[in-house]
């Protein structure tokens, strides 16, 4: 029996979540990158970038510290808000899997927040997406949730964007090149007084 | 941006290695198509190289291709800009065809090293990483003092979630850089990964070393120094962190409680709960 991240198995992302999301990726084209998705009761309410390079993602002390802060974080907005789910872009387009990391931070969050989906962005699906004239609805991810101890493809998953609106946002945005300003965990820890919450980018 | 503007700014990133791939395309190519008078011969052509591969790195074929051009009609029979054709091959995907282009290459001269790298990175771009490693392997067993390559494989093996292989790498770097803290930094990091007090205590030692060689301003040093503690801190028994062990994370807590009040005392809540679980503040 598959576990649900929240009520039934899907999940809705609200325009922070998936404009960060989506500009993370953007920004590290050549590298593997992910980040967290934040929210509650099945809605990503946010996005914190962690990383964009496949060393980082792989290993562990940077990526414990990021998850301990961000979880905190988390609590601390005293609203349920908690981790949802984790998102990943991988350095090759063809690349269909998810590494290691998304493994073991998918092990943590279903050991802390009772439900785990694991988003590996189509990055084919992005770029013809980008390439229209008024982009649609549509949410360039694949999702993976938990069955028998691993992290499989789950076509029945439910994925939705809260605002009709969100990717013809995310595509005046790569206009203007300002995914270049998204600072992800990995960038904190070159320069601290950059922020991972990334709050100009709240819509 | 006036051309002399433009001209400094491909200097500067030629020098520092960045991959500023759009930007050097997009202005590259307007001082090439509109003031390339500017240039003298040397680094007219050096800039045509430049900018072909900023465009091939982000999907300009057209532009890539008439700088390619124009270099193969100045240098014609030059092997420097058929490594150019492989990798605009490369860039469309044809990686038989790329291969075989550098493969001739190696057959003239064995010893042309940007044609061994750009086989690895044929290797890479089919997505066989293992196979990239076994190239990257015969090339360092030639040229073993090429830290470039060093890099290159390490990263590969952390790809592949080989993490002991990554850390001969990495040891090979901190050799012949024992100044960098870096690849202090990347050898703690992969260390720590692997686990095993042994291997945590190691990782402790070269997290102190990146801290003498970066004044102990480095966050990621620091941090790992907090998080290889703890682990040797949640052990019980022989294993168990000692006191004297506590020492360097104890002050790396201190300063990292310094560094986040000054710099964002927003986060610094945040990293005394990491600090706390960690065992190296005391939050009553």
């Amino acid at each position: 029996e598959r576990m649900a991240p929240g009520a039934g198995r899907g999940l809705d992302l609200g325009p922070a979540a998936a404009l960060k999301a989506l500009l993370h990726c953007a920004a590290h084209p050549w590298a593997a990158c992910g980040g967290l998705l934040l929210g509650s009761g099945g809605s990503a309410r946010d996005a914190v970038p962690l990383f964009h390079s496949p060393g980082a993602l792989a290993l562990s002390p940077g990526l414990e510290a990021a998850l301990c802060q961000v979880e905190a974080y988390a609590r601390s907005k005293g609203d349920g808000t908690t981790i949802v789910g984790y998102y990943q872009a991988n350095a090759r387009p063809e690349d269909r899997e998810l590494g290691g990391a998304a493994h073991k931070i998918g092990e943590r969050l279903v050991q802390n927040c009772g439900g785990a989906v694991a988003l590996l962005l189509d990055a084919k699906q992005f770029k013809s997406m980008m390439e229209e004239e008024s982009p649609g609805g549509q949410v360039p991810f694949v999702a993976f949730t938990p069955e028998g101890g691993r992290l499989r493809v789950d076509p029945g998953f439910g994925l939705t964007l809260q605002d009709a609106g969100t990717n013809k946002l995310v595509k005046e945005y790569l206009m203007e090149k300002k995914e270049r300003a998204i600072v992800d965990f990995d960038d904190h820890l070159d320069d601290i007084s950059k922020d991972w919450l990334n709050p100009d980018f709240d819509p | 941006p006036p051309p002399a503007a433009v001209r400094e700014y491909l200097r500067l990133v030629r020098e520092a290695k960045v991959r500023h791939s759009e930007d050097v395309a997009e202005y590259g190519a307007l001082l090439l198509k509109k003031s390339p008078g500017i240039l003298p011969a040397e680094e007219l052509w050096l800039v045509h190289e430049q900018v072909g591969v900023a465009a091939l790195d982000c999907g300009g074929f057209e532009l890539a291709d008439w700088c390619i051009g124009r270099l193969d009609k100045q240098f014609p029979n030059s092997v420097r800009v058929r490594k150019l054709k492989g990798m605009r091959l490369e860039a469309g995907g044809e990686f038989d065809a790329a291969d075989k282009l550098y493969k001739g290459i190696l057959e003239e001269n064995q010893a042309d090293q940007a044609a061994w790298k750009r086989r690895v990175a044929v290797c890479r771009g089919r997505g066989n990483l293992v196979k990239a490693t076994k190239v990257l392997k015969e090339y360092l067993d030639i040229f073993a003092s090429d830290h470039e390559a060093w890099e290159e494989a390490a990263d590969l093996y952390l790809c592949l979630g080989m993490h002991k292989q990554a850390a001969f790498c990495q040891e090979e770097l901190i050799l012949s850089n024992p100044q960098n803290p870096h690849f202090h930094l990347q050898y703690a990091d992969t260390l720590c990964t692997l686990g095993q007090p042994a291997n945590l205590r190691t990782a402790l030692a070269y997290y102190a070393a990146a801290l003498e060689l970066t004044d102990g301003l480095s966050v990621r040093a620091l941090l790992g120094a907090c998080g290889a503690y703890a682990h040797l801190n949640a052990l019980k028994g022989p294993e168990k962190a000692t006191e004297e062990e506590a020492r360097v994370p104890q002050l790396a807590a201190k300063l990292l409680k310094q560094l986040y009040g000054k710099k964002c005392p927003a986060k610094l809540p945040l990293l005394l709960e990491l600090l706390t679980k960690q065992g190296l503040h005391d939050s009553s």
